[in-house]
This record gives C-alpha cells, structure tokens and sequence, in this order.
C-alpha cells in the first residue's frame, strides 16, 4: 500500500477516537433522576 | 469612598514624607463586612499587606502610615489567600443564600473612616454591606 | 411563606454546591428521590470541570441550606455524606427513571420519561413527569406534564399511574401547579 494510504487510515481512527470521546463524556455529563426505597404502592385503595 | 476611587492611592510614610507603596486591592473580611487589609504594590520590602487597624488615616487622596514596618507578610492561612488575591472581592459572583445570581461586584463602597463595608454594588443591584455572609474564591454570599 | 415553584430536575445538573463562605465544593450530578415518600432525598456530585469525575460523597437534604436557580447553597463541607450512603452505586444505576415508560394501571402506555418535575417549597417533593407523549395522548409526539399521586409503583422500566391521570395531563409547566393540586385532591376523594 502506498504512503497516504496509511495517512487517511490514521486520519480515521484519530476521528473516531475523537468522537468516542465526545460521546463517553456527554453520557457521563447527563445527570439521571434516580429513585431510591421502597417502590411505594400505587395510590392507595 | 468607593474602591474605584480609592484603588491607586499612595502610601505615604509620615515620619519620611516619602512614598512607600501603592493600594492594589482591598481584602474584605465578613462579621461584620469591613475592610480588614489593604494589597499593595510598588513596595521595597517582601511583604504586601497593610491592616486596616495599622492604617494612620484614609485620605481622599493618599492613605498614610506611621512607619515603613507596617508593611508586611500574610501572618495564617486566610491572609496567604489574600495576598495571593485568592479573596478579590471586585468582580466575584454574588450568590444568595437561596442560589439565586445577583451578578459580579462591580464596586464597593466603604466608609475611610473606620473600614466598614457599606454596599456591594454590581450591574444591576446595591446591596448592604450588613448582608454578607461570606467571601470566597468562589462567590460572595449575601443573605436574603 | 415563599411560593412553591416548579423545576425540572434535569436543570439541577451540573448546578455549583457553594459553601456559606463562598467555596466551590462541587457539581450536582444526579438527583436522587425517595420513592415511597416522593421527596428528593439529596444530590450525587462530581467535580466541577469540562472533564469532571464523579465524587464518592453526596449532599443529603437536609445538608442544604437554599436551592436557587443558579446555585445550591451548603453550610459547609461538613454535610456531604459518602455517596453509597444515598445511593449504592449499582442500585442507582438501575433506578434511573429517565426513559422510563409510564403505564396507567389498566395498561396504556402514555409515553417516555425526559425530565422529572419538582416542586419546592418547605421540602423539595415530585411534583410530576415531563412525558414525550405517546399515541395514547391527543398530543402524541409533543412533551406534556403529568402528575404523580404521593406514591407511585416504580420498576426498572415502568412507572405506574392511575388511568384517571390522563385527565390532569397539561402542556406548559405554567399550568401544572394546578393541575397537580386537582389530580392529587381527586384522588383523596375517590379513597376517602
């Protein structure tokens, strides 16, 4: 294979490392509402 | 006499009529609100600080001292934060005890005669010196 | 007596914890609830920063001194507990009510959970949900607030509610006040 080959398969994987990254992070960063105990009945009857 | 007005004033030694420092900062101290130090630059000794309670007089055109020796050090930890203008008031954050914003400190308005901190003044509000809190490197606190 | 006034849990990530004294402690990261009860039973944290970790310690209710729109006011440090004394860290990873479905009792799905609404006032309780609407709703498709009895079933998936609730389903945060007030007050009766 020749030179820029390898350039543009490196490229690539930079890119997709990049946005890996990026995704990781926003999932990290999204904060979750968690309910905790007992799940309560429903309404009581 | 606000900060803005006062920030640049000289210190002048009275015992030599000479200048020995210029006012830099003012290091605000709560309960209640007052400034406790003055930060000051262009000094020919190591230390930067002056304690109000060292001051000879405020003026409205330079700030007078007794003695050169005044000049000093940060002494503990909570002066060490000041010196290393950790403790700013001008342009922190005023935060409520209730979380709510009321801006950045744009200016400070303070009476020369005995240090104490009159208004908190930012964009869009003045608040009394009597509700702060506290002062970190973070936020002012004020109460509600 | 201040008003009671309505959020969305999801604005409180990402808000400062603030010390008294102005110090920085940390960021609110997840809101933790209790279910039987309803009422929010403190924050986990992470650091404050662009690339910020979670923390092990968390901030319990009744560490808090005020919740405003811009910052969670605390005493100090003092009152951050370890984290898994709120919330065991794989308990809460299952317990995440976003993206929940909530079904009604007799079975129809009127949508997904996107945010949870709270209401505080003297406590911080759970008001309601804010739902992406499902075909069951006449505003399939839109986000609408439904309101949540005292006490609600809550699995890993679903979130149980009464069918009558489709009645008090309203479109803006403005008008949910109210409706949560007639849905819970409807409910007295029909127990009562």
């Amino acid at each position: 294979m020749s030179w820029w080959v390898w350039v543009i398969l490196v490229l690539v994987a930079v890119v997709a490392l990049a946005t890996l990254a990026v995704l990781v992070q926003r999932k990290r960063r999204r904060g979750g509402v968690i309910g905790l105990g007992d799940p309560g009945r429903s309404d009581p009857r | 006499m606000l900060f803005s007005q006062a920030r640049k004033h000289e210190v002048v030694n009275t015992a030599t009529a000479t200048k020995v420092a210029r006012v830099d900062g003012f290091v605000v101290l709560p309960g209640p609100a007052r400034v406790a130090l003055l930060r000051l630059g262009k000094v020919s000794g190591a230390g930067t600080l002056l304690a109000w309670e060292d001051l000879q007089g405020f003026g409205p055109d330079a700030v007078t001292v007794a003695s050169d020796s005044v000049i000093r050090p940060a002494r503990d930890a909570l002066e060490q934060r000041a010196e290393d203008n950790d403790l700013e008031v001008l342009g922190k954050r005023v935060l409520t005890e209730r979380g709510m914003d009321l801006g950045a400190v744009t200016d400070v308005d303070f009476d020369p005669e005995t240090g104490a901190v009159t208004t908190l003044i930012t964009k869009t509000e003045t608040i009394a010196g009597e509700r702060l809190i506290g002062l970190g490197s973070y936020a002012v606190v004020v109460s509600v | 007596m201040t008003t009671p006034l309505l959020l969305r849990a999801r604005e409180l990530t990402g808000r400062p914890v603030v010390t008294l004294d102005g110090e920085l402690v940390a960021e609110i990261k997840d809101v933790v609830f209790d279910r039987a009860g309803g009422r929010i039973a403190g924050f986990t944290l992470r650091n404050p920063g662009l690339f910020s970790r979670s923390r092990k310690d968390s901030l319990p209710w009744d560490g808090v001194h005020g919740l405003g729109r811009d910052a969670v006011i605390v005493p100090d440090e003092t009152v951050l507990l370890a984290a898994v004394e709120l919330a065991p860290r794989k308990e809460a990873r299952k317990a995440d009510v976003l993206e929940n479905r909530v079904l009604t009792d007799n079975g129809r799905d009127l949508g997904r959970v996107v945010d949870v609404v709270l209401q505080s006032g003297a406590s911080l309780e759970v008001a309601g949900y804010e739902v992406e609407a499902s075909e069951a709703l006449a505003t399939a498709g839109r986000r609408v607030f439904i309101p949540l009895p005292h006490t609600v079933a809550v699995s890993g998936e679903n979130l149980i509610v009464p069918a009558v609730v489709t009645e008090f389903v309203s479109e803006d945060l403005a008008g949910f006040g109210a409706a949560v007030d007639a849905f819970r007050a409807r409910l007295r009766e029909g127990t009562g």
